[in-house]
């Protein structure tokens, strides 16, 4: 079903400061597709790698979500964000392709073959294991919060969710986070 | 350690972890953009499909007039009839999917379901074309548009989706879950599969000649996040389950 882009367009993230109020931390000035590109490849990877733990296929949902927006590139690059509404479709592309993985896994093992394609090791794999255990909202909320510096704000507006959740989804996961770490190892 | 101390550690191993991974990530050559990937199918495909429209057309006005003079009737089509609401447990067939049709080269429906919601007309079909047969979803409304193509049955391999087929997709305003669930099914729901919670029933059609049947549900947004199971219950109490999650032959 082709999505709607009157819908997405509700949601767009709005120009807002950090939280320390200083640096403009949604889309700097990317005009041209060729630059949003250059300018989001690197942090869509980093958010989809840290998400789904495999760079390969990380790789494959940044693509997918930029070609998205590059399709409908004379709307989504008069918004505010361009990033935020990329990023949205990034998270939504990641929840399919996890609900994907889940039944082939489930698969895999009904047949007992398993899936040993050598994929590069994503660092620190411990702490965002833990993080993609976490229920999926909370999940995404966190990553966007530690990776991105994301305000409650510009995850609501990416998220598409109210703030209140928002903050709800945070303190849930981050405790959840860290406790997992701390059974883990001892402390986070 | 109290919640503070411990939240805080947590956003010292967060930066750390994140550090790791800017690393890895900065050392990454940025791969040039697909733009033959990103082009709009219809426009890559517009010559040829208008091409093939037009040969399908004469084709098949030919075909229908040659064989309106030899029935009598208007189209010289034998009707299929589609019904809503239930499924015809009592239609021969065995475990696997069997479809008719005679592979005759025409797009034909076998079976539809549509479900209206918030003014928008979802509909789900089973065509018949070129003696394949697919899984078809469109949108009237405010979102028209036809969607999800899943082939059911190949006819150059002969697979069959065994005797399930099931896809989702999803746009801003729900969730789409449809598919071919069978044998000797009549109530197709969406489960939760940890909870085991109904979550709404589909709306299905039967499909002719074949024991299974065409369901179709639409789900709100905040029903994305959970596994999902499509349960089928036969005629003689027995639960058929399927994940929602396209699978093809």
């Amino acid at each position: 079903v082709e999505t709607s882009e009157r819908e997405w367009e509700r949601g767009r993230v709005r120009r807002v400061p950090d939280r320390a109020g200083a640096v403009e931390l949604v889309d700097p000035d990317c005009a041209s597709f060729d630059a949003f590109y250059r300018h989001e490849y690197r942090p869509l990877l980093r958010l989809a790698w840290s998400l789904t733990g495999r760079r390969d296929l990380g790789e494959e949902l940044v693509q997918e979500a930029m070609i998205s927006a590059h399709q409908r590139w004379a709307k989504v690059g008069a918004y505010d964000s361009p990033g935020g509404w990329t990023r949205r479709v990034l998270l939504h592309a990641a929840t399919s392709a996890a609900r994907r993985r889940s039944a082939e896994e489930r698969a895999l093992a009904r047949t007992g073959t398993a899936d040993d394609a050598p994929a590069p090791r994503l660092p620190d794999d411990a702490f965002w294991s833990h993080l993609r255990a976490l229920p999926e909202r909370q999940a995404q909320a966190v990553a966007l919060h530690y990776l991105e510096d994301r305000s409650v704000t510009e995850i609501a507006a990416i998220l598409d969710i109210a703030e209140g959740t928002v903050k709800v989804h945070l303190h849930r996961g981050r405790l959840a986070l860290a406790r997992a770490l701390q059974d883990d190892g001892g402390a986070p | 350690m109290n919640e503070s101390d411990l939240l805080d550690a947590l956003d010292r191993r967060a930066a750390a972890a994140r550090i790791a991974l800017d690393r890895a990530v900065d050392d990454l050559t940025v791969p040039p953009f697909e733009r033959r990937a990103a082009e709009r199918p219809w426009r890559r495909w517009t010559p040829a499909l208008v091409a093939a429209v037009v040969v399908v057309a004469l084709v098949g006005a030919a075909l229908l007039t040659g064989r309106a003079d030899e029935s009598g009737t208007i189209a010289g089509e034998p009707e299929t009839p589609i019904t809503e609401g239930g499924g015809d447990a009592s239609a021969d067939g065995t475990g696997d999917l069997r479809l008719p049709g005679d592979g005759d080269g025409r797009d034909r429906p076998l079976a539809e379901v549509s479900v209206t919601e918030d003014g928008r007309q979802v509909s789900a079909s089973l065509i018949e074309a070129d003696g394949a047969y697919e899984l078809r979803t469109s949108t009237t409304g405010p979102d028209a548009g036809t969607g999800l193509l899943v082939p059911v049955r190949s006819t150059s391999t002969g697979a069959v989706a065994r005797d399930l087929i099931s896809t989702t997709a999803s746009d801003a305003r729900g969730e789409l879950i449809a598919g071919l669930i069978g044998p000797d099914v009549d109530v197709v729901d969406v489960v939760d599969a940890e909870t085991g919670e109904v979550l709404d029933g589909a709306s299905t059609a039967t499909i002719q000649g074949s024991k299974h049947v065409l369901f179709l549900v639409i789900l709100p947004l905040d029903h994305r996040d959970r596994d999902l199971v499509v349960v089928g219950r036969t005629t003689g109490g027995e639960e058929i389950s399927l994940p929602a999650y396209a699978s093809e032959p």
